[in-house]
């Protein structure tokens, strides 16, 4: 299980990190802000993904709280999302 | 000539160009079964290139062989970041081939919302590629420079990367609709 977890954890990181390079590089030639706010919310991917490993990788115990702190990666996730979604 | 012609035929163009490119000192007969094109049309094509100075061509024993002209000028990297976009680079084809556009002709071709349109069109005003008039109560669009984004797309290649980056663009820009 605990292979699966790491496994599942460097897929999303690695993902989320092409993608989040792609869309620095769409921000960069259009000039539009929702790219940057869609790379934003990837890039916060990027640190969960991190975050993700060290925590079950067993450096668990110096942060407090982990299933909170996932929730508020994905509340910032999804905040950044929401604001691409209203900008023209 | 309808729009998908065109372009096929600007696409034909850069075949042509490409091959010459890989192979310099091709000859008619070699492009012909390697490119799958009728005598006439690569005849046709190749006198283009040549005209606008992409090609130049020199008599060996009985055959013409082709090469790519020394001082093709490679597009500036302005003209190039635009041609890397997709949309941009549709537009600015049909605006090439059918010469004066209002903004419902373009939007209608163009697979986007109005909106994003219209920023794509703003954008190519902005970089001084297109230009605008207004025709009675419409806004009219032209290339300011043809010849000279012909000439590019002819000589431009789409890496992956511009291809993930125009998907990306086109799966992100229209999240509203």
């Amino acid at each position: 299980m605990y292979t699966i977890y790491i496994f599942v954890a460097i897929c999303l990181t690695g993902f989320a990190l092409l993608q989040a390079i792609v869309g620095v590089i769409s921000y960069n030639r259009m000039r539009n802000s929702k790219f940057l706010l869609i790379s934003l919310a990837f890039i916060v991917f990027v640190f969960k993904g991190i975050y993700s490993l060290l925590a079950i990788s067993g450096i668990y115990e110096i942060f407090p709280a982990p299933h909170i702190n996932i929730l508020i990666w994905d509340l910032l996730i999804v905040t950044l999302l929401y604001l691409a979604i209203l900008k023209e | 000539m309808d729009l998908k012609e065109d372009v096929l035929e600007l696409e034909s163009r850069r075949d042509i160009f490409e091959h010459i490119s890989k192979y310099p000192g091709s000859y008619m007969r070699e492009m012909q079964e390697k490119l799958d094109m009728a005598t006439g049309q690569l005849e046709y094509h190749l006198k283009y290139l040549e005209d606008h100075k992409l090609i130049s061509s020199q008599m060996s024993g009985n055959k013409k062989r082709y090469f790519v002209e020394k001082e093709v000028n490679y597009p500036d990297r302005k003209l190039i970041s635009i041609l890397r976009q997709k949309t941009l680079r549709k537009i600015l084809i049909m605006l090439i081939e059918r010469g004066k556009m209002n903004f419902s002709q373009i939007d209608e071709e163009v697979d986007l919302s109005k909106s994003t349109v219209s920023f794509h069109l703003k954008k190519l005003e902005n970089k001084g590629l297109i230009e605008t008039r207004r025709i009675g109560r419409k806004k009219v669009y032209s290339c300011k420079n043809d010849k000279e984004i012909a000439q590019v797309l002819i000589t431009y290649k789409s890496s992956f990367l511009d291809k993930a980056v125009d998907r990306f663009v086109e799966t992100w820009s229209d999240m509203k609709r």
